[in-house]
């Protein structure tokens, strides 16, 4: 499954502030992706950076994102559309000059529609029109002796417009609402913020059944493979996201998503995007997640394939195998504590040979004060250790 | 004056004239347990370098680490030093408090605050003086009386906040609503935020605590109403 991480602009840690510096950061960390802020004015020297970044992503397996205005009303009035679409050409221009795979825009309140229908033909028929001006941006015939050194312009494909999901009851952008549009218009990609679906549902990403159930709505609804996603921890109250968190502080985890993608996220091409305040702290913490539930999922599997054969070698059920190994195992597990408690009585004993050899004595007690520092469970028998060593 | 049982720390140093600075002197006349972090470090010695500032012994337990827009305008080891006590307050769990000014250089409005927009994420109390409101409004092409409510909402900042010291009035924009305080003593805006910021923490949850907090400074206080 091609799954792509990285964080949503660059990266704390990163003691320069270009976006080129913020990518060689990001590879460095081990992830491939990263989403440019242009929430603010661009100026006519980012764009510099912008052919730079380009250029190093086109050159690398780097995928570049772009998320335009912060904030839009799309569903306002002429006016207040008019504004919210120069904003977002800037953007689209932008991404031109990035390579961005994504754009990812907000539609903004509903103003004076009700949710629903018409609401939603308005975001579809403004965002029809946003495709077209991303296609009519990229790969103009006339200007690819302007652009020869940037190739993705004429050789890549434009960029997808991504319409994200709202974190609050007064926002167009329910996933319902983004799926719909997101099926009518070609060139458009659910962007799913993880943590402003959870806030609208009222937390109801919890299991990785629940994650399962929004992907599987999101196949039948809108029936592409290509997802963007959001995630951050969230504060969220009465369907409403109130502010960003780190992951950890938050009740919306990354394990049940990271176990959801381990094990039945192969259908899809993801890109996952840190908009967490940590933000490419918490892009390795799930980085760090997947690759955990994907090794317990190669385990497992490798465990289910090593039966299969030895029950076909033996002409049994592998269920059968299943069964005759649990109790091996059991019965193993029965003697190896038999063993524990049989020398626990002999404990007493043991005392003048360790007078008689006490230099490897120390080599475990040190070993047990190291995994007492690592938080081992076994803490009293360390502590005696400790103590024996202990000269005054 | 009793002590306050609240802990900010400043990133600046004293008598530097920054708004962060001069709140955390209120802050500190009002009994708060203050620090600042550039006292740490020999800034005049050897220049800043902020990657020999031990975040955790400076952050930890502090309540609220108090930054200024505009010392992302300055130097290099500045912008990494403002860019980085944000993230380590995050992880220390202090609240961040950035007070939005406009710079010396007005032209560097826009920037400053682009940058603040960066972070918004990591703030969680922010703070514009009266003259800052007009420019951050000018920059986001909205009206100066609804750019506190629309900062929140966009940048989904727990506290956005203004005092205008002529009309005695704070203004407070958070997620269940909006606050309008008339404060009846004449106080400077770092006074207030200094008040509001202390009584944060001792106020309570919801509307109320965050009225309370609000009126916490001056006397004769009257709430002169609020919405949702």
């Amino acid at each position: 499954m091609p799954l792509k991480l990285g964080p949503a602009g660059v990266p704390l840690s990163c003691k320069g502030r270009t976006i080129v510096e913020g990518m060689d950061d990001i590879t460095v960390l081990g992830l491939d992706a990263m989403e440019v802020q242009t929430v603010r004015t661009i100026q006519p020297q980012h764009f510099d950076q912008y052919w730079q970044a380009g250029i190093l992503s086109w050159k690398s397996d780097f995928e570049m994102n772009m998320h335009g205005p912060y904030y839009a009303e799309l569903l306002g009035s002429k006016r207040e559309r008019n504004r919210t679409l120069s904003k977002m050409e800037t953007s689209l221009q932008a991404g031109k000059i990035i390579n961005a795979r994504h754009l990812t825009f907000h539609v903004g309140p509903y103003c004076e529609y009700e949710p629903g229908e018409a609401a939603n033909e308005q975001v579809a028929n403004v965002m029809a029109g946003v495709v077209d001006r991303v296609r009519e941006v990229w790969g103009v015939a006339e200007e690819e002796e302007d652009y020869a050194a940037f190739p993705w312009v004429h050789e890549a494909e434009p960029s997808l417009v991504g319409i994200e999901t709202s974190g609050r009851q007064e926002l167009w952008g329910t996933v319902e609402e983004v799926l719909e549009v997101c099926n009518h218009v070609e060139g458009t990609v659910p962007v799913l913020n993880m943590g402003h679906i959870h806030a609208r549902g009222h937390g109801r990403l919890r299991t990785s059944e629940d994650y399962a159930e929004l992907f599987d709505q999101a196949r039948k609804t809108y029936g592409g493979s290509t997802f963007y996603c959001h995630f951050a921890g969230v504060e969220h109250r009465m369907g409403n996201a109130l502010h960003y968190t780190q992951i950890k502080k938050s009740d919306l985890k990354f394990e049940p998503f990271a176990e959801y993608l381990a094990e039945e996220g192969d259908w899809m091409d993801i890109t996952i995007i840190s908009d967490s305040p940590l933000l490419e702290h918490d892009a390795m913490y799930m980085l760090q997640h997947y690759d955990k539930a994907r090794q317990r999922l190669l385990e497992i599997r490798a465990r289910d394939e090593r039966r299969a054969k030895l029950a076909a070698q033996q002409g049994i059920d592998p269920e059968e195998l299943k069964r005759r190994e649990e109790a091996i195992a059991a019965e193993r597990k029965a003697q190896m504590d038999g063993k524990v408690a049989a020398p626990a009585k002999k404990a007493e004993k043991p005392a003048p040979k360790k007078a008689e050899k006490p230099a490897p004595k120390k080599a475990p007690a040190k070993a047990a004060s190291k995994t007492k520092k690592e938080g081992g469970s076994g803490m009293i028998s360390f502590k005696e250790s400790a103590d024996e060593d202990d000269l005054f | 004056m009793p002590p306050v049982p609240v802990k900010m720390v400043c990133l600046g140093w004293p008598d530097s004239g920054e708004a962060a600075s001069s709140v955390l002197e209120a802050a500190s006349e009002m009994g708060a347990e203050t620090d600042f972090i550039f006292n740490q470090i020999d800034i005049i010695g050897g220049g800043l370098d902020h990657g020999s500032i031990d975040w955790r012994t400076c952050l930890g337990t502090a309540h609220w680490l108090l930054v200024s827009s505009s010392d992302v305008l300055g130097d290099e080891e500045m912008r990494g030093a403002w860019g980085a006590s944000m993230a380590f307050a995050e992880l220390e769990g202090s609240k961040t408090a950035m007070i939005v000014s406009v710079p010396d250089d007005p032209d560097r409005m826009a920037e400053a605050w682009g940058r603040v927009i960066e972070r918004i994420r990591q703030i969680h109390l922010l703070f514009l003086t009266p003259d800052a409101i007009e420019a951050v409004a000018r920059i986001e092409e909205t009206e100066p009386e609804w750019i506190l409510g629309e900062v929140r909402d966009r940048g989904m900042v727990p506290l956005v906040c203004s005092f205008d010291p002529s009309e005695m009035v704070a203004r407070v924009a958070h997620s269940l609503g909006d606050e309008v305080v008339e404060i009846e003593s004449e106080m400077d805006f770092d006074r207030w935020l200094a008040g509001f910021l202390c009584g944060l923490p001792l106020s309570g949850p919801g509307e109320s605590g965050i009225e309370g907090a609000a009126k916490s400074v001056g006397h004769d206080r009257t709430s002169i109403g609020h919405s949702t």
